[in-house]
């Protein structure tokens, strides 16, 4: 499995697609800390890098981004039958599975921190950060983007299982886009009315992350952080070799 | 020592309302190399593809390397190459580093084994072109490419030849044949060709509907198809004499339809008419006879009703 890891990575590197994917998030990330500079100087309402921050977290802009991520990415082998040459050269299943789904999951955790960083950046820059920017602050900034990876990770992990299911890029690309969507009318809808998804999509990765960045955390909150994510990942990694081990490769 | 590289025992495989694969038995033998021969939809891809783990069968065995068991089946598809249907490549990296992708997800640690890929199959001058400007033969030398890494023992080959034009046909069947000659490579290879085939196979597996309907050696289907003149006459043994010592010759064969195949006087047929006409013998039938391997398969598969 290593040597799979290695060739993901390698394949990543040769990919122009996350260069792309890096320049539209910091384009649009831009785009957004200006356009949102006038609503956010309105009296009773200052900007601060801290509150950009902490905002950008919970913006679902960065899903979509991912949502093409994972078609270009893993979608693409089915689609250029890449994965049919490693499974003929004797690699396991699941092996591709893991190999796949570690490499764009932690890619994926890093490419949705640019949001919310670059963001702040831009409104630090142009207003400050708001408080004193001492070691607390930058032990609250690293705590943050840590735990907003952890959660990221998790999210990402969804999308693999997408990606397995589906088959292909365009697939994967709809499903994926649909996905946040859907999560956010179900929250609201179903969610409000039966107590228990409400509190299933409470304790989901996607929610989890507006608790991240308050100024303190307890100890309980870090430990469902974690549990949150690393139950979304068995759950989606489970899914995708489900769906992927018993499946016919075109 | 076991000289069979794969074997499959009533291996089936159906889908939805057909029978792809009908209790098919074959065994592949060590350093010789098989020409797999059906029309479209008689079960060679799905063959190749249950074989190279793509698919899983409904019932039978896959014996590779004498290795039957699923975790030990994916252990010795490593020591095989496989390019079914059409090249598995990344269309955004050169041709390099395609190469350099595989080398790294098979571990294999000399670096230098790229470069002698690339030469092999003629595209290490491809530069900094990336494979989906790449033609669809170049995309084909480059899959067979892929293929060569690791020097697996047994190749399965699906349709190697499409897209190529004539110069590279003949060089990638002269490339197998050198390759099974000198490194004892075991190939199964497919295509619709059957002339190339003829010329690079050693052996014919033909498969129709899901089924195995022969399996004939190079020698025996040259002997099925030779070139010869097809004599029937009332008695056999009399036109055998006439042969002998009219017209002084012993190469020919009586077949157990009590036909007679003469391989002499090709060119002259009229010479052996004069001759059984010598002996009073009343001619049933006589002209040219002979198959090629196109021939013998139609022949083979029930005629043109069945093509």
């Amino acid at each position: 499995m290593f040597n799979l890891i290695k060739t993901e990575l390698f394949k990543l590197r040769r990919q122009k697609i996350i260069i792309v994917l890096v320049m539209v998030v910091m384009a649009i990330s831009a785009f957004s800390a200006y356009s949102e500079i006038n609503l956010l100087t309105e009296p009773g309402n200052p900007v601060r890098g801290r509150d950009s921050f902490a905002n950008a977290f919970q913006d679902i802009f960065m899903l979509f981004v991912i949502a093409a991520f994972s078609g270009f990415y893993i979608g693409s082998d089915f689609s250029n039958r890449t994965i049919q040459a490693e499974l003929s050269k004797g690699h396991r299943r699941l092996d591709i599975i893991f190999s796949k789904a570690f490499v764009f999951c932690i890619s994926a955790g890093f490419i949705m921190l640019l949001y919310p960083v670059t963001v702040c950046l831009i409104h630090t820059i142009k207003f400050g950060w708001g408080d004193l920017f001492n070691m607390q602050e930058v032990l609250y900034l690293l705590r943050v983007s840590f735990l907003g990876i952890v959660l990221n990770i998790g999210t990402a992990s969804i999308y693999v299982c997408f990606a397995f299911l589906c088959k292909d890029i365009p697939k994967t690309i709809c499903v994926c886009f649909a996905f946040p969507i859907l999560f956010s009318v179900i929250d609201s809808t179903i969610g409000k009315k039966i107590d228990l998804v409400g509190r299933l999509f409470e304790y989901s990765t996607l929610s989890q992350l507006k608790y991240i960045v308050n100024d303190n955390l307890s100890i309980s909150t870090i430990l469902i952080v974690f549990l949150s994510s690393c139950i979304t990942i068995f759950i989606s990694i489970t899914l995708s070799g489900y769906f992927f081990s018993n499946t016919e490769i075109k | 020592m076991n000289d069979y590289i794969l074997q499959t025992i009533g291996l089936t495989k159906k889908y939805a309302n057909m029978v792809a694969l009908d209790h098919v038995d074959i065994t592949i033998q060590k350093g010789r190399i098989y020409g797999f021969i059906g029309q479209n939809g008689a079960g060679k891809t799905t063959f190749m593809r249950l074989v190279s783990g793509l698919s899983l069968p409904d019932s039978g065995d896959i014996i590779l390397f004498g290795k039957t068991q699923k975790k030990e089946l994916e252990k010795q598809r490593k020591r095989m190459g496989c390019m079914i249907e059409y090249p598995a490549l990344y269309p955004y990296m050169t041709a390099r580093d395609n190469l350099e992708a595989m080398r790294i997800a098979q571990g294999i640690p000399n670096k230098n084994v790229v470069e002698d890929c690339l030469k092999i199959v003629g595209l290490h001058d491809t530069g900094k072109k990336k494979v989906q400007n790449f033609s669809l033969g170049m995309k084909q030398r480059l899959g067979i490419a892929a293929t060569l890494l690791g020097e697996p023992e047994f190749l399965m080959l699906d349709e190697p030849t499409n897209g190529l034009d004539p110069v590279s046909m003949v060089e990638i069947r002269e490339l197998l044949k050198k390759l099974a000659y000198e490194k004892q490579l075991t190939i199964l290879v497919s295509s619709h060709i059957l002339s190339e085939l003829y010329q690079l196979a050693t052996n014919y597996i033909f498969l129709h509907h899901g089924k195995i309907i022969k399996e004939i050696s190079k020698e025996r289907l040259d002997e099925c198809c030779k070139k010869h003149i097809f004599i029937l006459v009332d008695d056999v043994s009399r036109a055998a004499m006439a042969l002998e010592r009219v017209l002084n010759t012993r190469n020919y064969k009586v077949m157990p339809d009590q036909s007679i195949q003469l391989y002499d006087y090709i060119d002259d047929m009229q010479k052996v008419i004069l001759a059984l006409n010598e002996q009073k013998l009343s001619i049933k039938n006589i002209g040219l006879a002979g198959d090629n391997l196109e021939d013998y398969f139609i022949n083979t598969i029930g005629g043109m009703g069945n093509v």
